[in-house]
């Protein structure tokens, strides 16, 4: 894998007629062969990027590259990519046959034989059964797979899908995921998705767009680990009130935080007080949460407390993506 | 799902208007398969018959009509294909480029390896092709054998030829017009208006102005049938023709390369 990116934005904004700013100064690389999640709420400007891209929008200013290939180089950049529109559409005359062999003819480059590849791609996205029937009587879920078979058919460096798995069902997404999944390596995937578990599942980088900006891009497990790092979450059985004050005075704790009031031990009947479950996080400094960790254990055995939990914390990237667009603070 | 590593892209030459022939092949084919070409063809035969047989109809009825509309030639080219077909290719080509953005198919189709201009080409060039053939040489055979039966002889080949001619040129203009307003304005409706008003404010201005009528671009069907004949006097008519034809095509291109999709 070649370490240049396949898609380079440099500095792209694009303002629309009445000066509404879709984009402003986004600068982006997307490594090549990555599965590329490209992730912001409505009206972020996921959309006006992926056409950007894909050449049907222009930016205001900065430019686009799509392996080294400027998008101003008119066909030479056009066959590096292929494209699926949100909601994707073709020519409800034709089938699902003669849609994949237009979109085929405009790529004479892919040496080799047209019916097979189009028979190849068929099976790929499940659509052999209704090969002949016309697009116009296919279902939302079957045009979403008829237009990811399109946009392979050129066999492009760059796929650039726009919520790709929004009309699926699950299986369908599953089939979806799997194909990303699949191409891998050999493509490189960039889509816009609203389902976080999706990302989360198949995507190895991801971006994180709000109100036009960039506010985080970084391999998937970075992320999630930036976000993690430095906060444990500690449940304890026993002890006094004061257990966030004795947790917070060892070496390398910075901050603790009651998760809530202890579990009401009148409404469990018969548990005394100090039977009560005790929830916390607690942040710790840099490098010292592994520390931390072993003193907190030592400590319960110290002062004969029931350690239940006490494990660095994992977020999800939903919660870490509302956390980065919403722009809450901290998190834990 | 698996996929497998791309084979090495073949390197082809740089042509102008890149993906041109496809787009023309499938603009032609969905001219059939949405039947537009059917319904044009019904449309223009149905108008160009009943004027070219209305004077037959009415001596039949034992109304006056004027002498020299009594013989098969001046039925035939008194038709109305220089005021209604035109109209009517107008009409046929509305929905061409505006409902391709409507339904998401244009921005597919620009997503490919074709060039802007070449879908726009495509366009034009078929909404013309194809209108001549099914909107102005589909009605001219039943409008001649019509006439060839209603007054008794075969229509002048020469009026004939000269009308088709004639109309196709004009026809043409209407319908690089018709594209050139659904581009700058996305909508049938403009593009409707902005035919009918070209037709009517060309006529509006003739009656006026009569001397501005050989400056005219609209003229240029009978600028045809004189020139066929021997009788134009001047090319004032087709260099203005020329002249509109061009100057639309070149904002049309222009609207068109800027357009956000």
């Amino acid at each position: 894998m070649s370490m240049a990116p396949s898609i380079s934005l440099d500095r792209l904004t694009k303002t629309y007629p009445g000066g509404v700013a879709a984009l402003a100064d986004l600068s982006l690389d997307v490594p090549r062969g990555s599965v590329f999640g490209f992730l912001g709420p409505n009206g972020a400007g996921k959309t006006t990027t992926i056409k950007i891209v894909a050449g049907l929008s222009r930016p205001t200013s900065g430019s686009v590259a799509v392996s080294g290939i400027s998008s101003e180089a008119g066909i030479a950049y056009r066959r590096e990519i292929g494209y699926l529109a949100e909601a994707p559409c073709f020519y409800d005359w034709m089938t699902a046959r003669e849609t994949l062999r237009y979109a085929a003819c405009f790529q004479p480059w892919v040496d080799e034989p047209l019916e097979r590849r189009v028979d190849e791609l068929l099976d790929l996205v499940g659509l052999v059964d209704a090969r002949d029937r016309r697009s116009g009587e296919f279902s939302a879920g079957m045009r979403q797979r008829l237009g990811v078979a399109q946009a392979l058919i050129g066999r492009p460096s760059v796929l650039l899908l726009d919520e790709p798995a929004s009309a699926l069902d699950p299986i369908g997404r599953r089939e979806i995921l799997g194909l990303m999944d699949g191409l891998r390596g050999t493509t490189t995937t960039f889509y816009s998705t609203h389902i976080l578990d999706d990302v989360e599942r198949v995507a190895d980088h991801v971006a994180i767009l709000d109100h036009g900006r960039l506010v985080a891009v970084a391999p998937t497990a970075d992320l999630l680990a930036r976000f993690t790092r430095g906060t444990l979450h500690v449940a304890i059985i026993g002890g006094n009130a004061d257990l966030p004050s004795l947790l917070g005075r060892v070496p390398g704790v910075v901050e603790v935080v009651a998760a809530g009031p202890p579990s009401d031990p009148s409404a469990r009947g018969s548990e005394p007080p100090a039977l009560a479950t005790r929830s916390m996080t607690v942040r710790t400094a840099d490098g010292a949460t592994g520390r931390v960790q072993r003193a907190i254990t030592r400590l319960a055995a110290a002062e004969d407390l029931i350690l239940v939990e006490n494990r660095p914390v994992t977020l999800d990237l939903e919660t870490v993506f509302l956390h980065l667009v919403n722009d809450r603070g901290r998190v834990a | 799902m698996t996929a497998r590593p791309s084979p090495t892209p073949r390197t082809l030459p740089a042509r102008p208007l890149p993906g041109f022939g496809n787009l023309l092949r499938k603009d032609v084919r969905e001219w059939r398969a949405t039947s537009r070409a059917l319904a044009t063809l019904v449309g223009t035969t149905t108008l160009t018959l009943l004027t070219t047989i209305s004077p037959w109809i009415s001596r039949q009825r034992g109304m006056s009509i004027p002498t020299r509309v009594v013989d098969a030639t001046t039925a035939f080219a008194g038709a109305g294909w220089l005021v209604l077909i035109p109209v009517a290719a107008a009409l046929a080509t509305l929905p061409i480029i505006v409902v391709e953005r409507d339904r998401g198919t244009l921005a597919w189709s620009l997503t490919k390896a074709c060039s802007r201009e070449a879908f726009l080409m495509s366009k034009l060039v078929s909404g013309i092709g194809m209108f001549a053939a099914v909107g102005i040489a589909g009605p001219m055979i039943p409008a001649v054998v019509a006439a060839t039966l209603a007054y008794g002889s075969v229509p002048d080949p020469a009026v004939v030829a000269l009308t088709f001619v004639g109309t196709f040129a004009l026809s043409a203009l209407f319908v690089t017009l018709t594209v050139t307003v659904s581009v700058l304005a996305w909508s049938q409706a403009a593009a409707a208006v902005a035919a009918l008003g070209i037709l009517l404010g060309a006529q509006a201005l003739d009656s006026i102005l009569p001397e501005l009528h050989d400056d005219l671009p609209t003229s240029i069907g009978e600028w045809v049938a004189r020139w066929g004949f021997g009788g134009a006097d001047g090319v004032a008519t087709p260099i203005a023709y020329g002249i509109v034809l061009v100057g639309l095509l070149l904002v049309a291109r222009r609207a068109f390369a800027q357009v956000d999709l």
